[in-house]
């Protein structure tokens, strides 16, 4: 993809004091760059200067959603959605800032996959995380995503539980659904008020 | 707003003693022909209060009884204009869902609660008045109009340009084919701000500031979130677009009948915030095309403002028909259509005739749905027509946010072939706030 010179390049516009230059980058970022100016990226989102804290994030966000653009080979787009999501998952390995964490998160939202699940999953047990991984698992559409927060149901909290509830409650599928229906007669009164109120609402969603 | 407060006048009026106070009877589960409708307001910022004032001034047949606002210095404000024990006062707006003696709710919260909160109140059993834009994703809105048909609500989108006394004549000008087939509309608007930056902040005691998120993404506080600029992000308002969006594509999508349908491409570019936390786009041009009816509609902003003489509004559209073309601004709180005057004039066959309200704009609007909860009739703006608006400037700011062109199925209300975008359409909910 894109040489390391070009990535210290867009580091250097967004990192611009002119506002054109910032701009101008934040368009190459979503038309010219790949997985490997995510790493570079990542640093700046830790900058206590907010202008390149901000420049950096929405520069991820245009690589990503560039990366992600339909193909007409399915091999191709499928090879770089995987590698956009690779580069995502380290910075969910528990040493880097929280910011960056949410960050990561946020973005394999949109390109995570079964691979990636495991890794957000684990995230569920962090009272903190929890609901940012929540907010990834409900929009990543593999069955994996829905799996995963199945099987965290099992040694989770009330307050997991109920958050689960509420996260399962999104996703479509009969499975989604009969776990709800078994959680709303569980004998945890705060649980199974939730999942009875979150399978009230679901029944709304046209995909449910 | 007026310098006196309800308090005051109502302690200057010489009636003021002799203000009924009837208890709805409620004897088919909803207001009966002589009931006053017993109204809830929640969220009490611009368009809130506007709604508040209006429910409590203007309509004789209704009766503000409760209040909701997760500010208690604006729930406070707002409570003032009362006598003490004329209203409760909540910060959480499932004790009005779950008081029975309440039989409506309006809705004049940030745009991120609008579904979840409607669905709900259908739920509770209340008819709803909904701000604008409908919802901030399309998953939402379709919830809401299950939710609303599910339980036989009257609901109400707070997009008045229908209710707008000259509209119904430009409508059945434009319909009638006064100007032949419409092919093009240019949509014009100024630009959205930029800037707005500000350190993370520890939230005001009186903000409850995971209430004010509610389903959105969690986020720390800043001030410039909340109140009114929650306008200028993607996550809360959507920007012009959808702000203005929800009234210039209203009163389009009414003259050109694209109530049940939309566009089948969009396309959009814009330029990207340099600097400060305001994240929509600065400016944007966004293009849908509706190729089952052979149009192309244009959102410029900014766009080519027309300046014309007796024009109202700094927004607005231009319509292009095979016959002539039609300005007519607004479409919120005034609007006029030019240079053909006559089409505010017109009047179209029987049985083709467009509603009159009673009532001009907001007022007429807020009528019709007083007006229809007694009647159950379908109100002027129904939330399927909102669903549709909404949808427009939600693709329009997905296909910029994105960075490329949606191709979009209007039956099945899918992008096709962009799994990417289709994971957009359902903005995931947090803990209990979701649809």
């Amino acid at each position: 993809m894109e040489s390391v010179t070009g990535v210290d390049e867009l580091v250097e516009m967004l990192t611009s004091e002119d506002a054109d230059t910032r701009v101008a980058a934040l368009h190459y970022a979503g038309n010219l760059f790949g997985p490997g100016a995510i790493g570079p990226l990542f640093e700046l989102l830790d900058s206590d200067d907010r202008t390149t804290f901000l420049a950096a994030q929405r520069a991820l966000g245009w690589i990503v959603h560039g990366n992600l653009r339909p193909r007409e080979n399915e091999a191709d787009k499928e090879a770089l959605r995987q590698a956009t999501a690779e580069a995502l998952t380290p910075y969910l390995d528990g040493n880097h800032s929280s910011r960056a964490a949410q960050e990561a998160m946020y973005l394999l939202s949109f390109c995570g996959g079964a691979d990636e699940v495991p890794v957000i999953a684990e995230w569920l047990d962090d009272a903190n995380m929890a609901q940012h991984a929540l907010y990834a698992l409900v929009r990543i559409p593999d069955e994996a995503a829905l799996t995963a927060m199945l099987d965290a149901l099992d040694g989770a909290d009330t307050s997991l539980s109920v958050e689960l509830a509420h996260a399962i409650a999104q996703k479509e599928g009969a499975a989604a659904r009969d776990r709800l229906e078994a959680l709303a007669d569980s004998g945890d009164e705060e649980v199974a008020t939730a999942a009875a109120k979150a399978l009230s609402i679901r029944e709304f969603r046209v995909d449910a | 707003m007026s310098t006196m407060s309800r308090r005051q006048f109502l302690a200057a009026s010489a009636t003021a003693a002799a203000a009924p106070l009837i208890v709805p009877s409620r004897v088919l589960g909803q207001p009966g022909p002589n009931d006053q409708i017993s109204i809830g307001c929640i969220g009490l910022g611009g368009m809130g209060n506007s709604h508040r004032s209006w429910f409590t001034e203007a309509a004789d047949d209704a009766r503000v009884v409760a209040l909701c606002d997760v500010d208690t210095e604006r729930l406070a404000a707002a409570a003032d204009w009362y006598e003490d024990g004329e209203v409760d006062t909540y910060t959480d707006f499932r004790h009005i869902l779950d008081r029975d003696d309440i039989d409506a709710v309006v809705f004049g919260t940030p745009d991120h609660w609008h579904a979840v909160q409607t669905v709900m109140a259908c739920q509770a059993g209340k008819d709803v008045y909904v701000e604008k834009p409908t919802s901030n994703s399309i998953a939402e809105s379709q919830a809401m109009i299950r939710a609303t048909r599910e339980h036989n609500r009257i609901v109400q989108v707070g997009s008045q340009g229908r209710a707008l006394n000259n509209f119904p004549s430009i409508c059945e000008f434009i319909r009638s084919g006064q100007l032949g087939r419409i092919t093009e509309v240019d949509c014009w608007h100024y630009a959205n701000p930029e800037g707005g930056d500000a350190p993370e902040q520890t939230p005001p005691d009186h903000l409850d500031w995971d209430m004010w998120l509610g389903p959105a993404r969690w986020r720390p506080y800043h001030a410039n979130y909340a109140h009114g600029t929650f306008r200028w992000f993607l996550d809360f308002g959507g920007g012009n677009i959808r702000d203005r969006g929800a009234h210039v594509l209203n009163v389009l999508c009414w003259f050109l009948d694209l109530d049940n349908t939309g566009p089948t491409k969009i396309t959009a570019k814009g330029r990207p915030p340099s600097h400060g936390n305001y994240d929509n786009p600065v400016t944007m041009d966004v293009t849908w095309e509706f190729a089952h009816r052979d149009l192309v509609v244009h959102w410029r902003q900014p766009g080519i403002d027309p300046n014309a003489p007796g024009q109202e509004r700094p927004y607005g559209g231009v319509y292009h028909g095979t016959n002539g073309s039609l300005v007519v601004d607004g479409g919120d709180i005034g609007g006029r259509a030019w240079p053909l005057r006559e089409a505010e004039e017109f009047e179209a066959p029987e049985g083709e005739r467009m509603l009159r309200v009673e009532g001009h704009g907001a007022s007429g609007n807020r009528r019709n749905w007083l007006d229809c909860i007694r009647s159950r009739e379908e109100p002027i703006m129904p939330i399927e027509a909102g669903h549709r608006i909404a949808s427009m400037c939600i693709l329009g700011n997905l296909a910029y946010r994105l960075g490329r062109t949606l191709e979009f199925d209007p039956e099945t209300e899918r992008v096709l072939n962009d799994e990417e975008a289709n994971r957009h359409l359902h903005e995931p909910g947090r803990g209990p706030w979701h649809v």
